[in-house]
């Protein structure tokens, strides 16, 4: 289990992807509005989607958890 | 023929000396999948360049006054080459007392750092050895405990950081003045997996704090290269740890006396990369790849970068244009939107340092939305972190070009350069420019907070002001008072640049160099 994680706060702009989907290395898997710029998180490793931790919209704390990928 | 037992007799002892800590203890180092020191330094350096001091060192053990057993100094140094260019390389011995102090004869690591001061020319520190003491079997062997000092290496190490280029590599578990020889340089590299820095191993923690943990959690490229600032860059391995020592070298000169070396280049210092013009989106919230975008302004393979992985919202490498080193800065928007944040500020500070020491001239990439901000921030001292950088920018004296590729906002982006009157920067803008004390879509609410609130419909009156205010942002407007000098096409950035190189480096020529006075620190 990895788990995507926001390194800085912000507020989750989009997700792009679905429990289930698979993912590779590097995809965009959340955009994390900071700083007034739509910064692609990207999916540390290849894998697939096990949980969305957070909603569109949200307020996120640097650390938070975005994501889990098997 | 009359000094030739003489002859056989420094023969002897050479060839004992190159048996190192002895064959078990060399066997289970190379298990370990490291190099030896010797064969380190002769990977290092060109073929057949190095010249060692001190190879006789050693604790010799005699029976009736015949040589019978002899343990090498565990620290071997010398002078050699680096692509055609003289510097001193010095590493530990793992291998004899695990490069530890108390292994040493003479004190040949302040030896290697006298003789490049006095020739003025680069250390490389090849670090595989614990504290400067040794471990505390030292006590029993001389029978008291001592007061710790070291006054021979930081005489030389602050000396040595103002005045030639120190690159040190953390190729072991490295800890106490080990550690801090690795740490005070001006570029560091780790080995991933066999090299670790801390101030003291997991025994001392598990003593001291009651926690285990085990080196490489404590001090590997995970936590030094990725994190804390320590190293600037990770080597996958040994060779590439060389590779990089060599690169890193090849862009400065030997001593802050000299200029850096120029080297020929079949790229075009006059091509203009189409990409240019469409690598900012015109979406002033998408990111763009800052890397891509440099390399599309210096020479081919020219790409040397420090820190990749500490303090990424700010770029910091090494490369050539038309020829010339020259050391850039960058903002990268994919990273807490660019924004000067405290690990992005110490990176920047010294690698400004770096540059003014060995002059280098500076080119700032500027896409700066301003300090970081929020509670993390405030936390990690964004703002004492942040003047310090700016300091650094008011005190360089190199040549600086500032290309605003898009924001400058606020107190960080305002030190895109030094606006003092005794300076001249070259500066250009792209048409992207975006600037300001705080950026229209905060600072409307601030500027206008009661008028805002006092309106019928407090929403549409924000954005009234904000679209009237966005119709003024257009960056020709600030051209037209001289406010910015120059906005070009960004296919132009290079050629404009290449001139600028050119002028760059005829005044550090007919400039005084040498140490500028204000320092070095790590």
């Amino acid at each position: 289990m990895t788990d995507v994680k926001a390194e800085w706060p912000g507020v989750i702009s989009e997700i792009k992807v679905s429990v289930g989907d698979t993912v590779t290395e590097d995809q965009e898997i959340i955009i994390l509005e900071s700083m007034k710029m739509l910064t692609p998180i990207l999916s540390p490793a290849a894998g697939t989607v096990a949980e969305i931790a957070v909603e569109q919209g949200q307020y996120v704390d640097e650390g938070t958890t975005l994501a889990k990928l098997d | 023929m009359v000094w030739q037992p003489e002859i056989d007799e420094l023969n002897q002892r050479k060839e004992l000396a190159y048996k190192l800590g002895g064959e078990e203890r060399v066997q289970k180092h190379l298990d370990n999948g490291k190099l030896t020191i010797r064969d380190r330094i002769a990977t290092l350096a060109d073929e057949n360049s190095f010249r060692e001091r001190g190879v006789l060192a050693g604790k010799a053990t005699y029976e009736d006054n015949e040589l019978v057993d002899f343990r090498p100094s565990n620290y071997v140094m010398g002078l050699g080459k680096i692509n055609g260019r003289r510097v001193s390389i010095g590493g530990d011995d793992f291998t004899v007392r695990g490069g530890a102090a108390d292994g040493a004869v003479g004190d040949k690591k302040t030896h290697q750092e006298r003789m490049a001061l006095e020739l003025r020319i680069p250390i490389v520190r090849l670090v595989d050895g614990t504290g400067g003491g040794g471990s505390v079997k030292t006590i029993e062997d001389i029978g008291r405990t001592y007061l710790p000092g070291g006054p021979g290496f930081w005489e030389t190490a602050n000396d040595a950081m103002e005045q030639v280029p120190v690159v040190a590599a953390a190729m072991g578990s490295v800890a106490g003045i080990g550690a801090a020889r690795v740490a005070v340089s001006h570029f560091s590299v780790i080995v991933k997996g066999t090299g670790q820095v801390f101030t003291a191993g997991p025994p001392v923690v598990e003593r001291g704090l009651g926690m285990w943990v085990n080196k490489e959690d404590l001090g590997g490229a995970e936590i030094h290269a990725h994190g804390s600032g320590v190293c600037d860059n990770e080597a996958t391995d040994e060779l590439d740890a060389f590779e990089q020592i060599r690169i890193f070298l090849s862009y400065l000169p030997s001593s802050s006396w000299e200029l850096p070396p120029h080297e020929s280049t079949d790229d075009s210092p006059t091509r203009r990369d189409e990409e240019l013009l469409s690598i900012i989106p015109r979406e002033r919230r998408q990111p763009h790849i800052i890397r891509k975008l440099i390399k599309h302004i210096i020479d081919h393979d020219s790409f040397f970068e420090i820190g990749k992985f500490f303090g990424r919202s700010v770029v910091t490498c090494l490369g050539r244009i038309d020829g010339f080193p020259v050391a850039i800065i960058a903002n990268d928007p994919m990273v807490v939107g660019g924004s000067l944040d405290t690990p992005g500020s110490e990176k920047m500070l010294k690698f400004i340092d770096l540059a003014d020491t060995f002059n280098l001239p500076i080119i700032n990439l500027v896409d700066q939305p301003g300090f970081m901000i929020g509670v993390e921030a405030e936390k990690a001292g964004v703002i004492k972190a942040g003047v310090r950088a700016l300091q650094a920018i008011y005190q360089c004296s190199v040549p600086w070009a500032t290309v605003v590729l898009r924001r400058a906002y606020g107190v960080a982006g305002a030190g895109h350069q030094n606006h003092s009157n005794s300076r001249w920067p070259y500066r250009i803008s792209w048409p992207s420019g975006d600037w300001g004390s705080l950026p229209i879509e905060g600072g409307v609410m601030a500027a206008y907070r009661r008028d805002i609130e006092a309106a019928d419909d407090p929403e549409s009156y924000r954005q009234q002001i904000e679209d009237k205010l966005n119709l003024l942002r257009s960056p020709f407007r600030t051209a037209e008072s001289f406010n910015i000098e120059d906005i070009v096409d960004p296919r132009d950035t290079r050629p404009l640049l290449a001139e600028w190189v050119q002028d760059a480096y005829r005044v550090l020529r007919i400039s005084t160099l040498g140490p500028k006075g204000r320092g070095m620190r790590a």
